[in-house]
């Protein structure tokens, strides 16, 4: 009965952690899995664990569930490249499987002991770190429980010397109070129902919105919400009646006043020896030309550091963000992309006709939303279901509309006309009737995630991606300037490219898909670059890829330049993508959006895959795109990530998981030899001081190994047994320091002192052998124990 | 007692004792030896019992009286005789019987025909060592006769007070098997016992020596005097020289208090047998070689202190004391 109610106790502490994972997970599938799995894994010990003796067993299963989250996090952040479960929630995780493992197998009343605990520590940080109505069910249940088993553990400790006294019930007192309570709670109760929930809620403590000449505009989850819901239009956060609103009007931002604040001014060559000829008319002219070039049709690699300025407000709103999102974080938004570069600069080529290549727009009525169709991609590379996101500009003033890489549908408030949206020409997009997308517009999207494990299996066609002369043509006819490496360093970029995959992956690079050796140059630069945006390019420099490698960190602009440029040199197309990043960190619980503010601007690039082009993320510090597997997929994956980390590093791992498993084997056998050592010291110090440590170490020594002595047991009785354990100890050395114990308890001070004396050599010999005994034990056989005998010695 | 006692030391020496004046303080190591020496003649008389033997003494040196509860046979008349001789003492034995008068045990005024005076004829109990044989027989005016003289150690006979020996000492049994026609001890005069020994038959190998030797000789074994006049005293006295620590009189306390409150006794220790505890625990530990009294001495007193004192099933004795030993914690500091 007792190993149920601690075996209860720990599930109910454990539900209470999973109900904390799950609220702040964003992979649920992995986290039941690792649940149930412990889960099942330890009703099974609890049910075997007293009958069974192989403790071994039961120790590497539990070990096994310890490590899982671990595992599972390292899994994700590695293999996967999304940010993971926080690293105090995987602890927390693993604290909670240690929990439920350890009252499955516990045995003895201190092993309960210690489950109890550490259930009672899971639940305390589980309500101090959410207020949740579950958390607190939880807690209150828990707290029940709890109160019940310690009630229970206190009657076993007094049940031998309890005399049950006869006692007799005062009746008339309990009637008394039960009815007084009765009476009260009712009239309580009757009061508070007959005047409506309105009276009943504090006044000054919560925030109201109406009837009481007081109102916070903020109010939400309120009895009504605030004013801004009702005009939601001065205030950024909510996303309410402001959809139709789509004709305001504001001076905000454009991309490139952003691009400028943020990246800073590109450097304009001037050309001075060939204007110098020619007269000032024609000076002027190009003069003003290069200023024509600084529309955001290029992007140039080489800038300025950014300097410190403060953007420019838009009107209505006090919020910097540059839009708001509601949808999966972390997401890459495009906005613009580019195609030549030249070794310094991106531009995007005039003729560049893609989209003519677009399908026509048209409209997929769902759920009475009129969704306009835009793009459809190979049913092999992309998951099915699509997600749907909602974008709300703020403060942005560009024709362009940001989007995830692969977009699908679109909408914005009852418009139903397909000519309202267009693309732009590279393939960006856009309204093209418009000058720019209006303040406070509502845009809803759905896209779909990418499916790569085709790509990264051998046997599939699909994971040839590199742009053959037959696949050439079959291609539309801009691929080609997608291919183009900076002239004269393709040789060199080619032979540096190999090397990095092969420098990421570990081993050549033969048996690796395409899809393995991009991910190799992303790999390569996430890991060896570092993120650093004040390092720019010097204004002298011609080969920005050259440059970055040199110096191994750069701005996110840098990273992307040399990933798009590393790829082409593959023979894949690729392409440079300037957009924003919209990042966990700004994620609001409370609302349910992610602020997009103008830091957020990013650069990335994408890859041309089988007609779609895919994101990829080279800068570190910033997430990898979203991808979409299986569980079969996942699986396989997994299995292979794990083996590629214990191949590269095996004897690491073998020594950490070996020393551990040391360490907690020998647990018992380390304190004491460590306690033996710490009382070494007692050999300078006087005989009834050094005899007295020497008893504490016994005691500890028993604690350690889990010997209970009964309470009738005098210490002679429990020094027999433990001395006989002491090798090299003749009988009437141990009688004598048993006497010496017995006085030190018993007899009279002064003259145990005077005796102490006299006997001060032969007490040093006893205990230093007593002492010694900690340290032989050590290199004993090892033995697999979770039960310690229990020894009453008498 | 001749004036120059041998002692045997148990390795079958001779020794010769101290000088003859037992007014002089003996010290530590004699005394030992003397224990040493009683304990070994008692030893040689009662085969393979070396702790009722050690029982024994610790209550002699504590001043206390002792109640046999035993099956006949089993050599208590033998242990009597020898521990009287042991201690220099005079032995008498009294048989109770249902018609035995106080004034046999006490004594009497008889008027002397000659003189016409009272003379006094003393009763058994002008000795040092008496053993009173099946004490639930006697009635209870002869039962609180001798309590009397147990107590006090004096008898008043006819309105006058006479002193008995400074070390008198009784030994009474009964026979748990025959109840019929007895008058069993009240508890209340039960508890002027020290403790309450129980020989018990003896194991194999000890009956197969008996036998043995009783088969070579006539005569039975006897024990050889150790002690001189005045000594047994001095050793009395210098039981109370054996340290007790607040720690172990805290543990007695709390053994009390925990008999008191356990229900299978019908009364708990008083502060009379707590008294008597402490005093065989003190002798206990002097038999031992010890000037301080642990835990160890206190727990082994226990079950004969507390059996003869607390009332309640008598197969059940053994275990409730147990219960309540394992129910205080012993005092480690």
């Amino acid at each position: 009965m007792d190993r149920l109610s601690t075996f209860v106790l720990a599930l109910i502490a454990a539900l209470g952690v999973h109900l904390l994972r799950m609220h702040a997970s964003n992979d649920l599938l992995s986290l039941w899995l690792e649940s149930t799995f412990v889960l099942a894994a330890s009703c099974f010990a609890w049910f075997r664990i007293a009958n069974s003796k192989r403790d071994f067993l039961w120790l590497s299963i539990g070990s096994l569930c310890v490590c899982l989250p671990f595992m599972n996090s390292l899994v994700q952040v590695r293999l996967l490249g999304r940010p993971g479960e926080a690293n105090e929630l995987v602890w927390i995780a693993m604290l909670q499987y240690a929990a439920l493992w350890q009252s499955a197998i516990c045995l003895n009343s201190r092993q309960e002991w210690t489950s109890f605990l550490l259930s009672s520590f899971l639940m305390i940080f589980g309500i101090a770190t959410s207020d949740r109505e579950g958390m607190i069910v939880i807690v209150v249940v828990y707290g029940v429980f709890a109160a019940w088993w310690l009630m229970s553990r206190y009657w076993q400790r007094i049940e031998k010397g309890f005399v049950a006294a006869d006692s007799v019930p005062l009746v008339r007192l309990r009637i008394g109070a039960v009815s007084i309570a009765v009476l009260l709670s009712g009239l309580i109760s009757a009061i508070a129902m007959s005047t409506g929930s309105r009276l009943s809620s504090l006044d000054g403590f919560m925030p109201t919105s109406g009837g009481r000449g007081d109102s916070d505009p903020a109010a939400r989850n309120g009895i009504g919400d605030g004013d801004m819901l009702v005009a939601a239009k001065d205030q950024a956060y909510t996303f309410g009646p402001v959809e139709s609103d789509l004709f305001l009007d504001s001076k905000t931002p454009s991309l490139y006043d952003l691009i400028s604040d943020l990246y800073g001014e590109p450097f304009v060559r001037r050309e001075q020896t060939r204007t110098i000829s020619l007269d000032s008319k024609t000076q002027e002219a190009k003069e003003e030309s290069t200023e024509s070039k600084k529309s955001s049709r290029e992007f140039s690699a080489v800038r300025r550091p950014k300097e410190q300025t403060i953007p420019a407000k838009p009107k209505g709103t006090d919020s910097r963000a540059v839009f708001h999102l509601i949808g999966r974080v972390p997401q890459h938004l495009r906005l613009e992309t580019f195609d030549c570069f030249d070794g310094v600069s991106w531009s995007q080529s005039d003729d560049l006709l893609l989209h003519q290549d677009m399908m026509p727009i048209a409209i997929d009525t769902m759920q009475g939303k009129p969704w306009m169709r835009l793009q459809l991609y190979p049913p092999e590379l992309v998951h099915r279901v699509r997600e749907r996101q909602t974008v709300k500009v703020i403060g942005l003033k560009s024709l362009r509309l940001v989007t995830p890489s692969l977009l699908t549908h679109t909408y914005i408030d009852k418009v139903d006309q397909p000519d309202f949206f267009g693309w732009t020409m590279d393939g960006q997009l856009s309204m093209p009737n418009r000058d720019h997308v209006p303040q406070l517009s509502v845009v809803h999207q759905m896209y779909q995630t990418p499916q790569l494990h085709a790509l990264r299996d051998p046997s599939n066609p699909l994971s040839q991606i590199v742009m053959t002369e037959v696949r050439r043509e079959r291609s539309p006819i801009w691929i080609a300037k997608y291919l183009q490496s900076i002239p004269g360093y393709s040789e060199a970029l080619s032979s540096r490219t190999r090397e990095a995959i092969a420098n990421h992956w570990g081993h050549s690079i033969d048996g690796l898909t395409d899809w393995q050796k991009i991910e190799g140059v992303v790999g390569f630069l996430r890991n060896n670059f570092k993120h650093e945006p004040t390092a720019t390019v010097p204004a002298e420099c011609n080969n920005v890829v050259e440059h970055f490698f040199q110096r191994k960190q750069g701005p996110d602009y840098l990273f992307a330049s040399t990933a798009a440029t590393m790829i082409r040199t593959m023979g894949v197309p690729s392409r440079m993508v300037t957009g924003f990043y919209a990042s966990p960190d700004h994620y609001d619980l409370k609302s349910g959006q992610t602020e997009v503010l103008p830091e957020h601007l990013h650069t990335w690039a994408e890859v041309y895959c089988h007609g779609v082009w895919l994101a990829i993320e080279p800068t570190p510090g910033y997430a990898l795109p979203n991808e979409f597997r299986t569980w079969n997929q996942y699986a396989i994956e997994c299995a292979w990530t794990i083996r590629d980390s214990l191949y590269h590093k095996p004897i690491g791992y073998l020594i950490i998981s070996l020393s551990l498993f040391a360490l907690v084997l020998g647990r018992r056998r380390i304190a004491d030899a460590t306690l033996s050592f710490m009382v070494l010291g007692g050999a300078l110090a006087p005989a009834g001081l050094q005899v007295r440590w020497i008893q504490r170490l016994l005691e500890y020594r028993c604690w350690i190994y889990s010997r209970k002595h009964p309470t009738r047991t005098t210490i002679a009785q429990r020094l027999t047994g433990q001395l006989d354990e002491c090798v090299g100890l003749i009988a009437s050395e141990r009688d004598l320091y048993i006497q010496a114990v017995n006085r030190l308890a018993y007899a009279p001070h002064i003259k145990t002192i005077s005796w102490l004396r006299e006997h001060t050599a032969d007490l040093r010999i006893v205990c230093w052998a007593i002492t010694k005994r900690g340290w032989l034990d050590l290199f004993a056989r090892p033995k697999f124990a979770l039960r310690s005998k229990t020894e009453t010695t008498t | 007692m001749t004036p120059n006692a041998t002692l045997v030391a148990p390795n079958g020496d001779l020794a010769i004792a101290g000088s003859m004046n037992e007014l002089s303080t003996m010290n530590a190591h004699t005394m030992q030896n003397l224990l040493l020496g009683l304990r070994s003649q008692l030893n040689l008389v009662l085969l393979g019992k070396p702790l009722v033997v050690e029982h024994l003494l610790a209550c002699v040196l504590a001043r206390g009286h002792v109640l046999f509860d035993d099956l006949p046979g089993l050599g208590k008349t033998t242990l009597a005789k020898a521990l009287a001789v042991a201690i220099g003492g005079k032995f008498m034995r009294v048989q109770c019987t249902p018609d035995l008068m106080p004034s046999d045990v006490t004594g009497f005024n008889i008027l002397n025909q000659k003189n016409r005076e009272f003379e006094f004829r003393s009763g058994p109990v002008f000795s040092d060592v008496l053993l009173t044989d099946e004490i639930n027989r006697a009635t209870p005016r002869t039962q609180s006769a001798l309590f009397e003289a147990m107590a006090e150690r004096q008898v008043t006979i006819d309105g006058e007070a006479r002193m008995l020996s400074s070390t008198f000492l009784v030994l009474a049994t009964q026979n748990p098997v025959e109840s019929l026609g007895a008058y069993p001890l009240p508890e209340a005069q039960l508890d002027r016992f020290a403790m309450k020994l129980r020989i018990g038959y003896p194991d194999r190998k000890n009956e197969l020596e008996l036998l043995a030797r009783s088969s070579r000789s006539l005569a039975e074994t006897s024990a050889i005097q150790v002690l001189q006049a005045g000594q047994l005293e001095q050793l009395q006295k210098s039981v109370t020289a054996i340290a007790v620590e607040l720690p172990v009189q805290e543990y007695l306390v709390s053994l009390a208090e925990a008999t008191r409150s356990n229900r299978s006794f019908l009364l708990g220790v008083s502060p009379r047998g707590l008294l008597q505890w402490q005093r065989v625990a003190q002798s206990r530990a002097m038999l031992h070689g010890r000037d301080f009294v642990t835990p160890d001495d206190v727990q082994d007193v226990a079950v004969p202190v507390l059996s003869v004192r607390l009332g309640g099933q008598a197969g059940s004795i053994d275990t409730a004391i147990d219960s309540v030993l394992n129910s205080v914690p012993v005092p480690i500091p």
